[in-house]
């Protein structure tokens, strides 16, 4: 092999063969696959939601019953009450139960992540700016009825 | 380029795969109603011929509801209610039914339980116009008002004739099916899938919180029966996992269970809960200390699920003693059960009913598992009329005010 067949063939090993894309595909499919599987294929149903912050249980609360409840952070302390209608806090995320699925309302987070993971009705809604989790937790001990 | 459009269909067929099982989970019936376990002769039935029996079942329910519903313009209900004095309704053969039923019913819990209160509820703010305001605290109505609806609230008003129509003795008094329709359908329901699968058929059917549990147990824990939650009503001031459920019945089998209870529908005002469940006795929201019935009935009982539905509102509506008194006497002649949790957070239970609180359901299921009692079991024999507040039932007040902003 002279020198310019050299260049050549280094040349078209610049770009992918298609056996590489056929691998890349492959992995792109797979990730899409575990996306899908975490975050839609529904669990079973919680009825009751709790609040973390820093990794510690502060709130937990029933989700039979339409409400609302504010999280703020109070210096070193999350603290989650009643919504009253004003939202006269700073670093809040303002927490809805409707229908029996919790959703973040609104927020002064910069990211806003935990509106548009919307309404759930399993698994969890975190906000990362504010150290916070809400996790649906499952219905106790099961029953028939 | 075949390889690369391979790989393209793969991924687009990968997709269709996801989209279409989203979708087959998400088939839609009658609200609230729901087929959560169907066997016939002890074999489990296919996923087809199940959803085949629930959207036969949505058909029923459907019909029923379009005869039935008072807030539906063309309704049997709304014609009755719309009707003169001495005007004949011809209804269909539903209406007519729970009519007829509801009479008995009426007649046997001494009129604590009457369809005849449209006028009150709608005076209190608990009709469908009301829809989405139900929990904003108001003040009662003026005596005078309440009066007048009272004495347009009479059932004995409504006349059944034999050739199927209804006519009324007052024009302004209006009925509401509500508090015996769901039970009423848990029924139907119950009834068609014998009728399509024989009389080997265990089932659980819901229609809100109207349960009919056909023949027994199958699958997994089959040996303790069926088994029931009793919602906690006071979820929303528990803490931990499982703050939901307040009490669990087991060994239970052909049976119809309904459940009421003062969460649903109601607000508070001035410190106090006010429920959509009228007392027609004195034209107020019930005040006898009751928070939750559950009534179960044996199906050997004719229309066992609407007896369980009427049953368990009618224990609000009469004095603590008397309504266990009633609930002892009903379980002596039709064997129904009773569980009856009261505002000092204690509960009773009535005749053939094995109801266990939360720490003796979960060594019996789940021995690992961390829960804590929420309710106190008390003695018949020591129940009062005058329930003494819990505490705890103070702060569920000050939570439910504080969320609606009184």
């Amino acid at each position: 092999m002279n020198r310019r067949e050299k260049i050549a063939r280094i040349r078209m090993g610049r770009w992918f063969a298609w056996g590489d894309v056929i691998v890349l595909a492959a992995a792109v499919l797979l990730m899409a696959a575990c996306f899908l599987i975490a975050f839609y294929i529904p669990k079973e149903e919680g009825d009751s939601f709790s609040v973390y912050f820093r990794g510690e249980k502060i709130f937990t609360a029933g989700m039979e019953e339409d409400a609302e409840y504010l999280f703020y952070i109070d210096g070193n302390e999350g603290i989650v009450i009643p919504y009253t209608g004003a939202v006269d806090r700073s670093d809040y995320n303002l927490i809805r139960v409707q229908g029996g699925s919790v959703c973040v309302l609104s927020a002064d987070c910069p990211d806003k992540t935990c509106i548009y993971l919307g309404e759930r009705t399993w698994g969890e809604i975190l906000c990362m700016a504010h150290e916070m989790m809400i996790r649906v937790e499952g219905g106790g001990l099961e029953t028939d009825i | 380029m075949c390889r690369m459009s391979r790989a393209a269909a793969c991924l687009v067929l990968a997709a269709v795969f996801f989209l279409t099982a989203c979708a087959a989970s998400q088939a839609e019936y009658y609200v609230g109603f729901s087929l959560s376990s169907l066997y016939v002769g002890g074999e489990a039935v296919s996923a087809r011929e199940r959803a085949a029996a629930s959207s036969a079942i949505a058909d029923l329910l459907h019909e029923i509801e379009s005869q039935i519903g008072a807030d539906r313009e063309d309704s049997d209900v709304a014609r009755i209610n719309a009707a003169d004095a001495g005007e004949r309704i011809a209804v269909g053969e539903h209406t007519y039914a729970i009519l007829t039923l509801c009479k008995e019913l009426f007649e046997e819990t001494g009129g604590a339980f009457s369809p005849a209160l449209y006028n009150l509820s709608e005076l209190w703010g608990f009709t469908p116009d009301f829809e989405g305001q139900y929990s904003v605290p108001r003040a009662e109505p003026p005596a005078d008002q309440i009066a007048a609806a009272v004495a347009l609230s009479d059932f004995d008003d409504i006349i059944l004739h034999e050739d199927g129509t209804v006519s009324k003795r007052q024009a302004g008094v209006r009925i509401d099916l509500g508090g015996v329709a769901k039970g009423y359908m848990s029924d139907a329901a119950a009834q068609l899938l014998a009728e399509r699968f024989g009389d080997s058929v265990d089932a659980i059917l819901s229609v809100m919180s109207n349960s009919v549990l056909m023949g027994h147990k199958r699958g997994s824990n089959a040996s303790l029966g069926y088994t029931a939650t009793i919602e906690n009503p006071r979820a929303v001031v528990t803490a931990g996992s499982g703050a939901s459920q307040g009490l669990f019945v087991i060994g239970l089998s052909d049976a119809a269970v309904s459940t009421s209870a003062d969460t649903y529908r109601s607000y508070v005002y001035d410190g106090r809960i006010y429920s959509h469940i009228i007392d027609p006795a004195t034209g107020k929201p019930s005040a006898n200390g009751v928070i939750s019935i559950m009534v179960t009935v044996p199906r050997t009982a004719s229309n066992a699920g609407a007896r369980a539905d009427a049953y368990s509102t009618a224990g609000f509506c009469m004095p603590l003693t008397d309504a266990l008194a009633f609930y002892a006497s009903l379980a002596e002649e039709r064997g129904i059960g009773a569980v009856v949790i009261t505002a000092d957070w204690s509960y009773y239970v009535v005749g053939d009913c094995t109801a266990l609180n939360r720490t003796e359901y979960a060594a019996l299921v789940s021995p690992d598992t961390v829960i804590e009692d929420i309710f106190e079991r008390a003695e018949i024999a020591d129940a009062r009329d005058e329930v003494v507040v819990d505490a705890r039932e103070e702060e569920y007040i000050r939570f439910v005010a504080e969320r609606s902003g009184e």
